[in-house]
C-alpha cells in the first residue's frame, strides 16, 4: 500500500499547487518577439489548453490591439490546420480582427513520448518593426467573441494572455 | 588464401543459420489474420438522445506463405470505398538478405518527421498540406476523425504508389545496406514516378557503442503513408523528394559507454543548404540509484531548439519520473512532465501530469488488468485542472482465446467520451490461423 499512499500525496500536493477547484483555463495566448529595428517577424498566437478547438473569432467586438508607432502588421495566416477565412488590418488605429477556424477537424494537445504540447500555434502575424530601438509594444486581445469545439459548443475560455514585441538593435 | 577462408566462413554459417530458420518456417507454411472492427459515430454528438450515427468500417487481410526461406506477406485493408490499399511483401534471406514491398493505393501522404507529423505533401490534395497528422493520430483521437480527413484521397482506383526494396550484407561485423525507394506522386490518368537511394553502413563495437551512417539521394528523413494511413500503412523507410540528388548524410552514435555515462548522438547535415540540419544530443547515467536523462536538439553547432532533462527513481513496487522540457531550447523550461507507474500483478496503473507554463495543464491516469484472456484498460484525461476539467475517458476491453494448432481469436469494444457526450464506439474482431 506504501505506493499507493505516495501517489496520493502526490496528488493531493500537486492539487494544491494546481489549484484542482480551478477553471477550465482554456485560454488564447499571444506570443512575444524581440525584433530588429527595421527587420520583420512573425508573432504566433495560440490556444492554451485547447478542447477540440474548431472556431476561433477576435471581431466585431474584441480587438487585436497594438501600437502602430512601433509595429506594422504585415499578414495573418492560419497554421496547425486553422484556415484564416476572414481578416481586417488597421495600421492606422493599431487593432487586428481575424476569424480562424480547423476545417474537418479540431485541435487538442499533443501528448508524444518525450514531451506534451499544451499550447497550439494557430495563426502566425508577420510585423514590420517601425519604431526605435527600445521602443516595445503590448499585443492584447481584448475580447474572443466566438471560441467554439468540434460540435459548435462554446468553449469557456480565460482572459487572453497578452504578448509583446521589442525593438532590439539590429 | 586467408580472406577467402573467411568468406567461405561467412557464407557458411549464414547458410547453417537460415538452414535452421527454414526449418522452423516449413512448419507452418501459411498464416494469416482477418480484423474487422467497426466505427460507431453519433452525427449529432450530444445533441440529442436520439440521433443518427456515422459508421465506418475496415477489414485488414494478412496472409504470409513461407516456400524454401521466401516470406511473402499481403496486406490487404477495404472499407466502404472498397479496396483502399494493397501492400506485397517479399523478405528472402542468405548471406544477403533482400526486402522488396510493392505498395498500391489511391493516395500517397508524405510526413515530415516533427513533432505533429505535418503533412508535406499528398496525391490527391484536397487541402492536407500543412495538417498537423497528429491531431488525428494520438491516443485522444477518434479514429472517425482520421478517415474524414483522408476519404476524399480515396476515390481513385489502387494504383502503383511506392516500391521499396532493401538488400542487406553484413561483411566483418558491419552490416551495409542499399535502399531503393520508387514513388508515384502522379494521379491515375498521369503518373509521376520519382526515385530515392538511402545508402546505409552500421556496426556494433566491441564496447557495445552502435555507429550507423546514412547518406540520402532523392530522399530525406520522414515517413509516408497510405490509404488511412492506419498503421500497417505507414512506412518510415524515408520519403521520396523530386530531385534526384545528395540530400542528406546522417551519422548516428548509440549506447556509448564512457565512466559509466551512456551517450547518443544524432547528426544530419543538409547538402541543398550545406548545413548541419540537425544535431540530437542524449546521454543517460545512473546515480545513486536514480536514473539521469538528458537530451539537446541544436539546429546548428550553436543553437538549441529542444531541451529536456529528466530523473527517473524506483519507489518500493513504483517507478517515479519527472522530466524539464524547454520546446524552445533556451533552458528556461517552461514544460514538466511527471509520470509515476506502479504494478501489482495483474494490475498497473500510470498517473502522469504534463504541465506547461503558464496555465497549462493535462492530467491523465490509465488502470491496464490482464486476467488470462482478458485484457482491460481505461485512461481518464483532465484538461486544464488536476480532477477538474474532464475531458476524455477511454475504455477499451478484449477477450482472446488460443484455438487448436495455431488459431487464435479475439473481441474487443473500445469506447470514447469527450467531455460531456460520445465520441465513439467500436467493436472488432480479429481471427489468426
Amino acid at each position: 500500500m506504501k505506493p499507493l499512499q505516495v501517489v496520493l500525496c502526490l496528488l493531493v500536493v500537486l492539487g494544491a499547487l494546481t489549484g484542482c477547484e480551478g477553471s477550465y483555463r482554456t485560454q488564447v495566448t499571444v506570443g512575444t518577439l524581440n525584433l530588429p529595428a527595421g527587420g520583420i517577424g512573425v508573432v504566433r498566437i495560440s490556444i492554451l489548453n485547447p478542447p477540440d478547438a474548431k472556431m476561433i473569432q477576435v471581431g466585431p467586438i474584441g480587438l487585436l490591439t497594438f501600437n502602430p508607432s512601433v509595429i506594422q502588421v504585415i499578414s495573418l495566416t492560419g497554421v496547425n490546420g486553422f484556415t484564416l477565412f476572414g481578416s481586417a488590418i488597421n495600421n492606422t488605429m493599431g487593432w487586428v480582427q481575424f476569424a480562424a477556424s480547423f476545417p474537418g477537424g479540431s485541435i487538442r494537445p499533443i501528448v508524444t513520448m518525450d514531451f506534451g504540447v499544451l499550447e497550439i500555434p494557430i495563426i502566425e502575424m508577420v510585423v514590420q518593426a517601425v519604431g526605435p530601438v527600445g521602443a516595445q509594444t503590448a499585443l492584447t486581445i481584448t475580447a474572443v467573441d466566438l471560441f467554439t469545439d468540434r460540435v459548435g459548443n462554446p468553449i469557456p475560455i480565460g482572459p487572453p494572455i497578452a504578448g509583446q514585441v521589442v525593438i532590439i538593435a539590429p | 588464401m586467408k580472406k577467402f577462408v573467411c568468406i567461405a566462413l561467412v557464407v557458411l554459417s549464414q547458410l547453417l543459420t537460415w538452414n535452421s530458420e527454414l526449418g522452423t518456417a516449413l512448419a507452418a507454411p501459411i498464416s494469416g489474420e482477418i480484423a474487422v472492427a467497426v466505427f460507431f459515430e453519433p452525427l449529432n454528438q450530444g445533441q440529442t438522445k436520439i440521433d443518427q450515427i456515422n459508421v465506418d468500417a475496415e477489414t485488414t487481410l494478412q496472409f504470409s506463405l513461407f516456400i524454401s526461406g521466401l516470406a511473402l506477406t499481403s496486406t490487404s485493408v477495404f472499407s466502404f470505398k472498397g479496396a483502399e490499399f494493397q501492400a506485397f511483401e517479399i523478405v528472402a534471406g542468405m548471406v544477403i538478405s533482400f526486402r522488396n514491398v510493392l505498395i498500391f493505393a489511391p493516395n500517397i501522404l508524405e510526413v515530415d518527421d516533427d513533432p505533429f507529423w505535418t503533412i508535406q505533401f499528398a496525391q490527391p490534395n484536397p487541402g492536407l498540406v500543412g495538417v498537423p497528422l497528429r491531431m488525428f493520430i494520438d491516443e485522444l483521437a477518434s479514429p472517425l476523425d482520421l478517415s474524414k480527413l483522408l476519404a476524399p484521397t480515396l476515390d481513385d482506383p489502387l494504383q502503383f504508389r511506392k516500391l521499396i526494396s532493401q538488400m542487406a550484407l553484413n561483411l566483418w561485423g558491419v552490416r551495409f545496406s542499399v535502399t531503393m525507394l520508387i514513388a508515384n506522386f502522379g494521379t491515375f490518368n498521369q503518373p509521376s514516378f520519382h526515385s530515392g537511394l538511402i545508402f546505409e553502413a552500421g556496426g556494433v563495437t566491441v564496447g557495445g557503442a552502435e555507429v550507423i551512417a546514412l547518406t540520402y539521394l532523392g530522399a530525406r528523413q520522414g515517413w509516408e503513408c497510405f490509404g488511412e494511413c492506419k498503421p500497417l500503412e505507414r512506412y518510415f523507410e524515408g520519403r521520396v523528394v523530386p530531385d534526384f540528388e545528395f540530400q542528406e548524410e546522417k551519422l548516428i552514435i548509440r549506447n556509448l559507454t564512457i565512466a559509466g555515462v551512456t551517450l547518443g548522438a544524432e547528426i544530419a547535415f543538409d547538402f541543398m543548404t550545406i548545413t548541419l540540419s540537425q544535431i540530437v544530443l542524449s546521454l543517460r547515467a545512473s546515480v545513486m540509484g536514480a536514473v539521469i536523462q538528458q537530451k539537446i536538439v541544436l539546429n546548428d553547432l550553436a543553437t538549441p531548439s529542444f531541451v529536456s532533462f529528466g530523473w527517473t527513481v524506483q519507489l518500493g513496487d513504483g517507478l517515479f519520473e519527472i522530466e524539464f522540457i524547454d520546446p524552445n531550447g533556451l533552458f528556461q523550461f517552461p514544460a514538466k512532465r511527471l509520470s509515476f507507474f506502479v504494478q501489482w500483478e495483474a494490475i498497473s496503473f500510470k498517473d502522469e501530469l504534463v504541465l506547461q507554463n503558464p496555465l497549462g495543464l493535462l492530467h491523465t491516469m490509465e488502470v491496464t488488468a490482464e486476467f488470462e484472456s482478458f485484457r482491460f484498460r481505461s485512461q481518464t484525461a483532465f484538461l486544464g485542472g488536476l480532477i477538474n476539467g474532464f475531458y476524455n475517458q477511454k475504455i477499451e476491453a478484449s477477450w482472446g482465446m488460443v484455438g487448436p494448432g495455431t488459431w487464435a481469436w479475439l473481441v474487443s469494444i473500445e469506447a470514447q467520451l469527450r467531455r460531456e457526450y460520445l465520441l465513439y464506439v467500436s467493436p472488432s474482431m480479429t481471427v489468426k490461423f
